[in-house]
């Protein structure tokens, strides 16, 4: 179970901090900077709603790790902010594609995925926690 | 570990590995990304746009302490 958050947590850093791949022509995007942002953005928020709707269907089974709990309230709290504040900087940058607003939105896709990071840590939790895997 | 938490983390982990299939086969694409992946892409986003505007609504999104007396 150990191994379980040693290979997806970085697996899930892997896939945000992607920038493999050129864009074909003729496509939906002309900017990579814009296609990267999208894969980041949706990523995450798969991973939070993920996070979140599994805390709520597992909470009496997480009792033992409020911090659990704790941490998918805090991601409750801020998520509209996070994605909104990405995706509005997003759609700026969209609209007027300058170097200030690359800046600023690589500074909101990196505190979105500093939650998304911290919430899949949180997703493997169980299995490694020693308050859980101790035998009584 | 007790039987009711040893699925919540195989639950867990089976979301997670769903949760991130498609941006797995996004990162596969080395080479040349195809327009029909820029618009999945591009569609997911515009989801994701839209749940957000709506203000995420669900009972997954609601505070856990909701309803409970202070």
């Amino acid at each position: 179970m150990k191994t379980l958050q040693s290979c997806l947590v970085p697996l899930l850093l892997m896939v945000l901090f992607s920038a493999c791949g050129t864009l074909a022509p003729n496509g939906a995007y002309t900017s990579k900077v814009l296609y990267d942002a999208d894969v980041s953005i949706t990523t995450s928020y798969n991973v939070l709603h993920t996070f979140v709707t599994w805390e709520r269907d597992n909470r009496a089974a997480l009792a033992k790790l409020p911090q659990v709990t704790q941490a998918a309230d805090n991601v409750r709290a801020n998520a509209r902010a996070w994605l909104s504040s990405a995706i509005a900087l997003r759609e700026t940058y969209a609209a007027n594609p300058t170097k200030n607003g690359e800046q600023a939105l690589t500074a909101a896709l990196a505190i979105l995925r500093a939650a998304t990071t911290e919430a899949a840590k949180y997703l493997v939790a169980p299995a490694t926690s020693p308050a859980i895997t101790s035998l009584p | 570990m007790d039987a009711l938490t040893t699925i919540a983390a195989v639950n867990a982990a089976l979301a997670l590995v769903e949760a991130l299939t498609p941006e797995i086969a996004a990162l596969a694409q080395r080479g040349e990304i195809s327009t029909d992946q820029q618009q999945t892409v591009l569609d997911r986003y515009n989801a994701v746009k839209k749940a957000c505007e709506q203000g995420l609504v669900g009972s997954e999104w609601e505070q856990s302490n909701r309803g409970r007396l202070a």
